[in-house]
């Protein structure tokens, strides 16, 4: 009998290894060998993907050895990546690695709060129960209605679509509409008859004259976008920047005008009028394609550049040289329209103003312009009818007729504002007023709800009265630590995912596969939802047995198969770019009520709206503030990557720029620390001043993302500040249901401490 | 008295290592497995049966140390339930102690410490349980190997691998712990169990 | 044999360092140094403003001042123009971090030097750099300079200023800087990004 077992602790054998056969003597090399093996040097195998560290969805070349993910690269045959990939692209993997994933499922300790960060682990059958219980119980008090689903990311085809709509609730919501497209889409749907959709269908490679309006291109690397747009300037294209700041896209200007926050559509409007009063409009097109020119004509008489001058704070002359420009460059002349496009709350409006311009300039659908983006052709896998179709209209909005399925109740946010879709924000109050009825459970799968959604306290306050809120996410958020119960789901490189389908020049499919096992007990968003559905009754709707059954029977619809794309990686299709293509096969690309581009609206005016965009003059600050805007960092996606420390190495803190003459007013230079405090006396904080030339006095400017909030201090990870959190005020686009976030306004308080954190080099060994 | 181990080079050529030092060490990773994995219910046994206790007491007993009070006076099970989360698995603001020994070297998991923690396991006859849902390096299944090593007389390979990966980490770990723990069940441990292994894991 | 140099557009770098985490993890560079760095300058005041994105790495000099203060020879120039560190030979003396004008070179805490090797790795296989490879403006270019049609070369003869960064130091930089924009000389001050 061994000397040591007489007393043995049931807990140790872990059963974490198995005694294979006694082998070889033990060779344990120096354990800090030099000139170690690098991982190219050991056998290396590839696996095609597309990445998810942005909405872009950029094809994506996996390098796996060992069992482990090392590196991803773009692939050529990819139309996104084009064999290269953004600087989040090539970061991702540290995601994977990040010792601080969400591992297992975990629920929320009896009797703590929400909020106060006490979980145990379980196991996912203990987990999903819970969850399927608790949703019951809601269907059966309160009706399916009562379950509202908010999604991001590629899983947001099964718990921004799928589930919710097997489920029946109309209650979704996507922050990338209400709080990011959702203007640029309805403006354009009611201006084309077609969105802009996720792939924005600016014909780069063929334009000479590109004018940006408050985009900042190369900031916001989009990478096909920025490859597009750096190849049509070293090809000699002129650029335009309208910006109050002075980006790195105004850093590659031909001309930069620096406009006064909030005033952009007087801008466009003076655009208009020249375009209109010296005649140098595309009239045949114009003749052609669209309705409403005598009216718009009348309309923007008054609007000349002379009287956008001091609206703008511009030079009249540039914004008279700036029209001529365009025209003189038509059609191979474009104003993308942009993203990001909630501003103001009169958005819908100002996006109209954007596309009369080009417009006018007759490059929609045609070479330098806009090009027609055509989704590509597969069918959907054939389950069962869902009871309803969920509203939340992805990125393009939705468009054309409304069906309010017979027998369940519309959406808590019907009615508060015209277009088609929801508003993730604008389903919150219902989860605290209970009016028109109440929502009285989440799940949120991939939204960051303290950092995306306005208003952060009123969401606290309604996570705080749920019966049920369930988090999906990969990361150990500041709002995934509030819930019931959190499911850790596996990263992109570990799972498959639905079939992501763009509308394109060249419509094209990409395949999600995974090129290494899950690690932990982490699991596939198809396999959560589908082992939900199972839990909730809604077995029919889940008769494929796998996600590898649902893809290919998908895929067999082309004509194709599952194996066959994972040679692939993407499957590339025709589409049909210009006008011409339509032409040619008597087919009419403008789905508006006229068949035309719709200059003037009918629509709007029966609605009661301005049929053509107007210039309503922004709300000033209070005395002292300065209006806050913010913007992207090429390193960062939104909130997502500030826990990745090879990105964060690169870019691990925001700061608060202001003008050097401000901040000299204010006793402040470059590196002090200060409080923000905005007009409803919120405050966040201690940032960074960064003092510079390269921003209006009227603004201040931060890089959205950063100031994540540790449940406990003395771990402390707030490396700046939140935008987010100092947006108590939002003001809603009656058209599309934006919420428009740059309408609040902060006075920088002195006097903040120099926040003490690690170094960053020590970040990815957390205090280990 | 040697320890001798027809397998191991390190037998004849190595440190000497006494057969009650080697118990210490068993002992020590016992407590390691034990601790540093989701308390389940064979933790909830070994602190209702005082088992935990004993062990602690005897090791503090063979190393000259202070006998830690946690395995007498538990918290309630729930309440270590969530501070292991809040300690090791997921926090907002990032872990305070991942336990994962090749992390500190290699800056990131999965890395180079860890294929070669594999291959010198794999060497050494043990191969990671497929049920076993956790990194290789995890600090448990380490603690684990030392002792099926312990537990065949391998002393040498138990010390080499005691030496190469745990040694010189675990104290960093254990200080995480504890400043993150301080008046808490895990941060006592942490810190006994720093100053055991430092009392009878061989110099370098 | 060929020699390799690098050609970087100025007037298109954005400064987004795909480039820089691209190096990070094609060469596992440890955390807390780099191959392969962005520098921000900026000039002017508003509205007349003007900035520049400079990446910075090893030059891979044509004359390396790097090569001849090592004393075991681990520090060498293969016949491809590469200046690189033989780590198995080096001693991390650190001699050669000092010789360097640019800041290239960095201790790995493993025992030995690091620093851009122009991914030698990548050539053998026809491949380029990580951060040729990667580039979204593709303002990088790469090849050997005497091949007339490689892109290096073309690049070379499109641009309208080719420039070098302390070329007073007299190392003969193989990594050249193209279309600088007008407003910054190649000045080595200016903010690390």
């Amino acid at each position: 009998m061994k000397r040591r077992e007489f007393l043995k602790l049931s807990a140790a054998s872990v059963g974490a290894l198995m005694v294979a056969s006694e082998t070889q003597a033990l060779k344990l090399p120096n354990p800090l060998a030099r000139a170690p093996k690098a991982w190219y040097d050991g056998e290396v195998s590839t696996v095609l993907t597309y990445c998810e560290n942005c909405f872009w969805k950029c094809g994506v070349r996996a390098s796996v050895a060992d069992g482990r993910v090392w590196k991803v690269d773009g692939y050529a045959k990819n139309p996104k990546s084009r064999g290269r990939l953004c600087p989040r692209g090539q970061g991702a993997v540290a995601q994977t690695y990040d010792p601080d994933r969400l591992k297992r499922p975990l629920i929320r300790m009896e009797g703590s709060e929400r909020g106060e960060g006490k979980y145990r682990e379980a196991t996912w059958d203990e987990a999903l129960s819970v969850i399927a219980s608790g949703m019951l119980a809601i269907k059966e008090r309160y009706g399916s209605e009562s379950m509202a689903f908010f999604a991001h990311g590629s899983g947001d085809t099964w718990f921004g679509d799928y589930l919710p709509a097997a489920w029946a609730t109309p209650n979704v919501g996507k922050p990338s509409v209400s709080l990011c497209t959702g203007p640029r889409e309805t403006a354009a749907q009611w201006t084309f008859g077609r969105g802009i959709g996720g792939h924005e269908p600016i014909d780069w490679e063929n334009t000479d004259y590109i004018v940006l309006v408050g985009h900042h291109i190369g900031e916001d690397t989009h990478n096909t976008q920025l490859q597009d747009f750096s190849l049509a300037l070293k090809r000699g294209a002129k650029l335009v920047v309208v910006d109050p700041r002075f980006s790195v896209a105004a850093s590659k200007a031909d001309r930069w005008l620096p406009i006064k926050p909030g005033t952009d559509t007087a801008l466009l409007l003076a655009w208009l009028n020249v375009l209109v009063t010296e005649g140098l409009y595309d009239k045949a097109y114009v003749e052609r394609y669209t309705v409403g020119i005598e009216e718009l004509t009348a309309h923007v008489q008054p609007f000349t550049p002379e009287w956008a001058a001091p609206i703008t704070d511009l030079d009249p002359d540039a914004i008279r040289a700036v029209a001529r420009e365009l025209a003189a460059h038509a059609p191979r002349a474009v104003v993308p329209p942009g993203r990001h496009t909630v501003w103001y709350g009169n958005d819908t409006q100002r996006m109209r103003a954007l596309y009369l311009v080009n417009t006018l300039l007759g490059n929609y659908g045609v070479e330098g312009g806009f090009y027609f983006a055509q989704p590509p052709y597969i069918e959907k896998y054939p389950h069962a009818a869902f009871p309803l179709e969920p509203s939340s209209g992805g990125c393009s909005g939705a468009s054309g007729g409304e069906t309010i399925d017979t027998g369940y109740r519309a959406s808590v946010d019907h009615g508060k504002f015209f277009a088609k879709t929801t508003a993730v924000q604008e389903l919150i109050p219902a989860m605290i007023s209970g009016e028109p009825y109440r929502i009285a459970g989440l799940i949120a799968y991939g939204v960051n709800l303290f950092h995306s959604i306005p208003n952060v306290a009123r969401t606290q306050e309604a996570l705080k009265k749920l019966d049920l809120y369930v988090a999906i996410d990969v990361l150990p958020m500041d709002h995934v630590m509030w819930a019931d119960v959190i499911l850790p789901e596996a990263t992109y490189l570990e799972r498959y995912d639905d079939l992501v389908e763009i509308a394109h020049k060249t419509p094209f499919i990409e395949l999600r596969q995974p090129a290494v096992e899950p690690l932990w007990d982490t699991k596939p968003g198809w396999w959560i939802a589908r082992e939900l559905g199972l839990r909730l009754g809604l077995e029919k709707y889940f008769d494929w047995p796998d996600i590898e059954t649902y893809l290919d029977k998908r895929l067999s619809t082309i004509g194709s198969s599952l194996a066959k794309a994972k040679q692939a990686g993407t499957l590339v299709q025709r589409g049909r770019p210009y006008l011409s293509d339509w032409e040619q096969r008597n087919l009419d690309p403008f789905g508006t009520p006229s068949g035309k581009i719709e200059l003037y609206s009918q629509s709007f005016a029966d609605a009661g709206f301005d049929p053509m965009p107007v210039y309503e003059a922004p709300e000033e600050g209070p005395a002292g503030s300065y209006r806050l805007l913010y913007g992207r960092s090429p390193v960062h996606t939104f909130a997502k990557t500030q826990n990745n420390w090879v990105l964060m190495e690169m870019h691990g803190d925001n700061a608060v720029w202001i003008h050097t003459a401000e901040a000299a007013s204010l006793g402040l230079k470059s590196g002090d620390y200060v409080w923000l405090e905005n007009q409803d006396g919120v405050r966040d904080g201690p940032i960074a001043v960064f003092a510079t030339e390269r921003l209006r006095r009227d603004c201040v400017y931060m890089v959205h993302g950063f100031g994540h909030r540790a449940a406990d201090m003395k771990i402390a990870n707030a490396r700046g500040a939140s935008d987010t959190a100092l947006m108590s005020r939002y003001r809603l686009d009656p058209i599309s249901g934006g919420a428009g976030l740059r309408v609040n306004f902060v006075k920088l308080v002195p006097g903040a401490p120099r926040p003490r954190l690690p170094r960053l080099t020590k970040l990815a060994e957390r205090s280990v | 008295m040697e320890v001798l181990d027809p397998l191991d080079p390190m037998g004849p050529h190595g440190p000497i290592y006494g057969e009650r030092t080697a118990d210490a060490l068993s002992a020590a990773c016992q407590i390691v497995a034990a601790l540093y994995r989701s308390p389940g219910e064979g933790l909830r046994d070994d602190l209702a049966s005082g088992r935990l206790g004993k062990i602690s007491d005897a090791l503090a007993h063979d190393t000259g140390l202070d006998a830690p009070r946690g395995p007498h006076a538990p918290p309630d099970f729930d309440t270590l339930r969530s501070s292991y989360v809040s300690l090791f698995v997921s926090r907002v603001g990032g872990v305070p102690a991942p336990p994962y020994v090749g992390l500190a070297r290699d800056v990131e998991l999965m890395g180079p410490t860890v294929q070669r923690l594999r291959s010198d396991l794999e060497a050494l006859g043990l191969r990671p349980n497929p049920q076993w849902r956790e990194l290789p390096d995890h600090l448990a299944a380490v603690a684990e190997a030392v002792e099926l090593l312990l537990e065949r007389n391998r002393v040498g390979a138990a010390l080499a691998l005691t030496s190469t990966y745990l040694c010189a980490w675990f104290v960093r770990f254990a200080d995480a712990v504890a400043a993150a723990d301080d008046s808490g069940f895990y941060g006592e441990m942490s810190r006994f169990l720093r100053s055991v292994l430092k009392e009878v894991a061989p110099r370098a | 044999m060929a020699r390799y140099a690098m050609a970087i557009d100025l007037s298109s770098c954005v400064g987004c360092a795909a480039c820089a985490v691209a190096c990070k993890l094609e060469n596992e560079v440890p955390a807390g140094v780099s191959r392969l760095w962005i520098r921000l300058e900026e000039s002017g005041t508003f509205p007349d403003l003007a900035m520049q994105y400079r990446p910075e790495q090893c030059m891979q000099c044509a004359d390396p001042p790097c090569v001849g203060v090592c004393p075991t020879g681990a520090s060498h120039v293969t016949d491809d123009g590469i200046v690189l560190v033989d780590a198995e030979t080096c001693i991390a003396c650190g001699a050669c971090i000092a010789a360097c004008p640019y800041g290239a070179r960095y201790f790995d805490e493993r025992g030995f030097v690091g620093k851009c090797t122009f991914c030698e790795h990548r050539l053998a296989e026809g491949r380029v750099p990580a951060c040729v490879e990667t580039c979204p403006t593709l303002c990088r270019s790469f090849g050997d300079l005497d091949d007339p049609n490689s892109d290096v070369s073309r690049a070379i003869r499109a641009a309208h200023r080719v420039e070098v960064l302390k070329p007073e130091q007299g190392t003969h930089p193989k990594l050249v800087y193209l279309d600088a924009p007008a407003r910054f000389g190649l000045a080595s001050e200016g903010v690390p990004k």
